[in-house]
């Protein structure tokens, strides 16, 4: 199967369909725009796409865009639009044309449309990027800009998720896959894209979709599409087959388990000395882990070779994702450690779909690990050489997304059952610090600190590899790389880190007997990342993980110290989560002072919660930048 | 078996990211003795005024251990001939086929006109090399300049130059040289100077009179403005006495009609379009926009000059006929005995202040036969001026409120100016914007903006992080108050402002302390509950270590009393 497989995707004849040069612009039909786009820069007309699956190995996509210009923003947004051509793909076809309010109809002239472009050698190729400019002369707000192009692959899109939203509100919105290629295309349609048409024109079978008033998706850094968002994803199989995972299971065992020359794992692991008969199975799996990740080299995925025994990758010291999962396997299967292989996607990519096999839903593989208790324990595997994964510690692109789990033995697949994969909860990422401050009088340049910080869960991962001094940093530990003294072998892998020494800048003279105390510089700057505050706020948002953190800071000086402050307690929370700062006079010498971040919400459903998430933001901010009157 | 394709997206992102990161971040920065340019040679032979060949041997070594990215720029209407590298690895030397070396980037992206075209050269890791081009081109305007150590900092660099027997070279330090067989080295170049401009020029013209014909004979014909175009307005105020309304509404028309995009290709490098053809496609580069504001304002007869120029981004004065000195285009008029240097690619700039970008730079007035350079003065006709006001309060509640009016003018005014061009929704932009100044997001309670000054009054609760309780005494903390230099950005746009501006700051509510003034920085805090500061901000004190900015930390080192 595997080999008809390839036969299929490589050898098949060529009868590209083209859509040419003499591109039939659709007709134009004025169209009144809705109350509630009226007040934007410009809005899609009609935004359509059609996908054409050709005979020998090739994919086109013709995108056709008409926009009405609203506003002299949206004039000068769009007066100029850039595509984008890269090593994979090239375009075909590219035209536009400009309709006057008046009906006039202008087309635009080859000198209007800029091609320039940039190549650079490396030892492993070329890369390649072309940029093309439609620049639309004499562009006036009521204008309506018509632009069609077309990319082609050399190869077929097998699977895609399709979002009908894009970068402008549309009044219609239309998608259309057209299948000429000798293999099945599958469709499974989402949310509201259940009313389609399936025809079998001309011999071609064809699926439409036709949407209205579809709104706009944003981008930022928290953004992913909104689960009521218009989607289709599909896939190209067999010849009368639907891909299944009984055959996506057999697919994944000709690249993680079948023939891949492991055979003595346990051996070789002796042989590295890595394996104690004192550990159960479970520990010796988490010590391979760790061992690989300080041990191992990273390489690229394309530096796999198949003919290269899985062995001679673990003697030579090298991972990457698809490697640790080989030899993880091979580690369980030796021992006989009863596993599932698992599916599911980024959530920033949307919600992974329970009913429908697709290869664009099975983007993250994890392993599903039982104990000998039976209970259910995940592996997720490295992305990069700094973010492994330990046991149990779910990526937060992954919580809470729906997946598949496949359960199956070395020939078939047994069951295929849904699964939620769990959400980590406040608990669970912790930061918490305790400072102790010891000054003799608060007429002080430097101030003796001890410290201790605990970062728990999510907090633990961003602390692997190389990262470990850039978040010793990001959340105000240390200036400079300290080593954990204490980590927990076991979710949530506790990071202990104790430091002393002496701060400066933290006290400062108001009058005789008045002092500022400003604790800023023993706290993070943002809740998750420095810069935050000035993201763009987004309609649907997936913030990292919920957490708590609560930072303790005692201020004891050898002579008495009064907190000076009427208001000793400073809040700020809504519904994303609460910010708090509380200073307690603990006895004539002690003053301490509790900082505390609590995420309650991870997913904001609306621009009103992206909001108060900025609010919270700034929040914290105006919490953590104040400065304290003490006297002595 | 592959699986291509299955995020699309994210790849597509990740290939721009990594192009565009490529493009700006060329990783080009070795130790001296390990990637090394040893000698360049360049043989340039002048056929005639309008074309000629440029042979380039460049000889090296890369010892790194990674490949290197060379980046060659030939005249934008040059043609590639021949290219050749040959390398030596291990004692082996080979020619290394043109394909697996050489890439063209035509991708420009900055906004400032460079009138190359640029290869990327791919040097392999640990080997010595030499490289050899061969192009042809056409109008030796574009000769230019010469580099006392090459394009690429050789150790040693020699320009052979062949002319023909009518043309001379006149070099920037006044030297004239002439003949079949000239070598420049670094014995031609002034003591201090990496670079030594020139022009190629026929014999019996001056450098200046030859390049301000070679322009003026390309751009006259194109300068005719297309007048069915312009508003009727325009008309009506060409008959009026009023010539300032008029050059005024030139200016406003080629500023508000002509949309900047840079497009420079060919010999549009250097030359502009045709006025009609940006007049109808309402759209041009500086070169393109300047030739309408030209053609309008010679068609109404005013004393008015095309202008090669330059903006702050070159360092050298120009001051020599070279367009390797030059990299702008703008107009010169000659209205009420006083030079306007206009520059209708700044959209917010008011009629008569010369844009931020050419600031105390110098122009090329093409047919000025009586004074071709002239200086752009270093500042903006219109003084910049801001006026800030903080008025503490107490409100009903007993905590305290911050009233807050800016007025702004000059190009102080001019981010304020882009918003009420915008017209549609502005209202939110603007909130949006000064939230940045004011994060804690003050109510927007009134603004008039005009295209000479604004005014504008917000209120918010102060946070507590900026006042300290005690009591019933409050002591504010102006720390959350945006700094000198914060200010200073804001409003100007720019980390170091190309001209000066004064500002005022006044805070009411709040007691005074006692603090010795820097200099250039009047403090008053004379009357009860106010304090007045004036300073002015330079290019040099917009910097958070400058004395403005010191004295307000100063001044913020201690709450403040309130007083009610």
């Amino acid at each position: 199967m595997k080999t008809t497989l390839l036969t299929i995707l490589f050898l098949l004849p060529l009868t590209l369909l083209k859509a040419g040069d003499d591109y039939k612009w659709p007709e134009y039909i004025p169209m009144s725009i809705p109350d509630q786009y009226k007040n934007i820069d410009a809005v899609y007309l009609e935004n359509s796409r059609t996908i054409d699956f050709h005979q020998m190995n090739q994919t086109s996509e013709i995108y056709f865009k008409r926009i009405k210009i609203l506003s002299k923003k949206g004039m000068e947004t769009f007066s100029k639009r850039e595509l984008y051509q890269f090593n994979d793909g090239i375009i075909t076809l590219k035209q536009a044309r400009v309709i006057k309010p008046s009906g006039e109809i202008v087309e635009l002239e080859k000198e209007h449309i800029i091609e320039t472009l940039q190549e650079e050698k490396y030892s492993y190729g070329t890369s390649y990027f072309k940029r093309i400019q439609f620049i639309f002369p004499n562009l006036e707000v009521g204008d309506v800009i018509d632009v069609v192009y077309q990319m082609r692959y050399d190869h077929y899109l097998l699977s895609q998720t399709i979002y009908m939203e894009s970068d402008l509100p549309a009044l219609n919105a239309r998608l259309t896959l057209r299948n000429m290629s000798m293999l099945e295309l599958n469709v499974f349609p989402m949310q509201n894209m259940t009313d389609f048409i399936s025809r079998s024109s001309d011999d071609i079978p064809t699926f439409a979709w036709h949407k209205t008033n579809v709104e706009q998706q944003t981008e930022s850094f928290f953004s992913a599409p909104a689960p009521n968002s218009s989607k289709v994803s599909y896939n190209l199989w067999y010849r009368g087959e639907i891909l299944t995972y009984d055959n996506y299971y057999e697919f994944d065992l000709m690249q993680y388990r079948e023939s891949k020359g492991i055979i003595g794992f346990n051996k070789l692991l002796q042989k590295e000395g890595l394996l104690q008969d004192e550990q159960t199975p479970l520990n010796k799996l988490i010590r391979l882990i760790w061992h690989i990740e300080q041990h191992f080299e990273w390489i690229s995925e394309a530096e796999t070779s198949a003919t290269v025994k899985t062995t001679d990758y673990f003697s030579r010291k090298v991972v990457n994702k698809t490697l640790f999962f080989r030899y993880m396997q091979a580690f369980m299967d030796e021992n006989k450690i009863d596993y599932n292989i698992g599916f599911t996607q980024d959530l920033d990519d949307g919600k992974f779909e329970p009913g429908y096999v697709s290869f664009s839903q099975l983007q993250h593989r994890f392993l599903e690990i039982k104990d000998l208790e039976g209970n259910a324990h995940y592996l997720f595997s490295p992305s990069s050489p700094n973010s492994f994964y330990y046991m149990d510690e779910i990526p937060f692109y992954a919580e809470g997304n729906n997946g598949i789990i496949l359960n199956g033995d070395k020939i078939n697949l047994t069951n295929a059952f849904n699964t939620v994969i769990p959400v980590s909860d406040q608990l669970s990422n912790k930061h918490t610090a305790n400072i102790l401050l010891k000054v003799n009088s608060l007429v002080t340049d430097s101030i003796a600190f001890k410290r201790s910080d605990l970062f728990t869960g999510h907090y633990s991962v961003l602390f692997r590899g190389d990262n470990r001094a850039s978040s010793l940093r990001h959340f105000a530990v240390a200036e400079e790389l300290v080593p954990p003294v204490d980590s927990l072998l076991y979710y949530p892998y506790d990071l202990n880190f104790k430091q002393e020494g002496h701060y400066k800048e933290l006290i400062n003279e108001i009058e005789d007997t008045l002092f500022w105390f400003k604790p800023e510089l023993l706290l993070p700057s943002g809740i998750y990342f420095e810069d935050e505050q000035n993201e763009e706020i987004t309609e649907f948002g997936i913030l990292p993980f919920i957490k708590s953190d609560k930072f303790s800071v005692y201020l004891e000086s050898s002579t008495p110290i009064n907190l000076r402050e009427t208001t000793k307690t400073l809040v700020y929370n809504n519904e994303i989560g609460l910010v708090k700062a509380e200073a307690i006079q603990i006895n004539d010498h002690t003053i301490k002072f509790i900082y505390e971040i609590k995420l309650t919400k991870r997913i904001l459903e609306n621009k009103i919660q992206n909001e108060a998430l900025q609010q919270l933001l700034q929040g914290w901010f105006n919490i953590r930048t104040k400065k304290w009157a003490v006297s002595q | 078996m592959p699986l291509p394709l299955f995020n699309l997206p994210n790849q597509f992102l990740l290939s721009l990211a990594t192009a565009i990161l490529i493009a700006l971040f060329p990783v080009e920065t070795y130790a001296e003795d390990l990637f090394m340019i040893q000698s360049e040679h360049t043989e340039i032979t002048v056929l005639s005024m309008d074309s000629y060949f440029w042979q380039h041997e460049i000889s090296g070594q890369n010892q790194t251990a990674d490949d290197y990215r060379m980046t060659i720029s030939i005249p934008e209407t040059a043609e590639l001939e021949s290219i050749s590298l040959e390398v030596t690895i291990n004692g082996k030397t080979k020619k290394v086929q043109r394909d697996q070396f050489l890439t063209k980037s035509t991708v420009d992206w900055s906004a400032f006109f460079t009138g190359e075209q640029k290869y990327r050269v791919l040097i392999p890791m640990k080997c010595t090399f030499q490289l050899k081009y061969h192009t042809t081109n056409q109008h030796t305007i574009f000769l230019s300049r010469f580099f006392k150590h090459g394009f690429f900092d050789a150790k040693y660099a020699t320009t052979r130059v062949h002319l023909p027997e009518n043309l001379q070279i006149t070099t920037q330090l006044n030297k004239i040289y002439s003949g079949d067989d000239m070598v420049f080295d670094s014995l031609d170049f002034a003591q201090s100077k990496e670079t030594l401009y020139f022009i190629v020029h026929p014999k019996g013209t001056t450098p200046e009179g030859y390049f301000s014909n070679w322009f003026s004979e390309k751009i006259e014909p194109l300068s005719v403005p297309d007048l069915q175009l312009v508003s009727a307005n325009m008309e009506t105020l060409s008959e009026s006495t009023d010539r300032t309304e008029l050059a005024k509404a030139c200016f406003s028309y080629v500023q508000q009609n002509i949309r900047y995009v840079d497009i420079e290709n060919g010999i549009h490098a250097i030359v502009p379009r045709a006025s009609k053809m940006t007049m109808a496609n309402k759209y041009g580069d500086c070169k393109d926009m300047a030739i309408v504001l030209y053609g309008l304002l010679k068609h109404y007869q005013f004393e008015t000059y095309l202008s090669v120029s330059r903006t702050f981004m070159k360092k050298d004065t120009f001051d020599f006929p070279s367009i390797g000195m030059a990299n702008h285009m703008i107009v010169s008029l000659k209205l009420n005995n006083e030079w306007y240097f206009l520059d209708p690619t700044e959209d917010e700039c008011r009629f008569g202040d010369p844009s931020i970008q050419i600031l105390g730079t110098e122009v090329f007035q093409i047919g000025n036969t009586g004074s071709y350079f002239h200086s752009v003065p270093s500042q903006p006709r219109f003084t910049p001026e801001a006026n800030l006001t903080y008025r503490f309060s107490k409100n009903a509640a007993g905590t305290i409120d911050l009233k807050i009016f800016l007025y702004t003018k000059g190009k102080l005014n001019q981010n304020f100016i882009y918003f009420k061009q915008q017209q549609e929704n502005h209202e939110k932009d603007l909130r949006d914007y000064l939230n940045h100044l004011f994060p804690n997001k003050p109510t927007l309670d009134n603004y008039i903006i005009s295209d000479t000054s604004s005014n504008l009054e917000l209120t918010m609760q102060l946070p507590p992080n900026s006042c300290n309780q005690i009591g019933s005494n409050f002591y504010i903390d102006l720390n959350q108050l945006p700094d000198i230099q914060k200010l200073s950005l804001f409003l100007s746009g720019m980390e170091t402002p190309r001209f000066n501006s004064n500002y005022t700051i006044t805070l009411q509510g709040i007691t005074g302390p006692n603090i010795a003034p820097e200099e250039a920085i009047t403090y008053n805090n004379t009357l009860p509950g106010m304090i007045t500061i004036n300073y002015t901000i330079t290019e040099e004190s917009a910097k958070i270590d400058s004395k403005p900015n010191l004295f307000w930390k100063k001044l913020c080192s201690k709450p403040l009393k309130f007083i009610p």
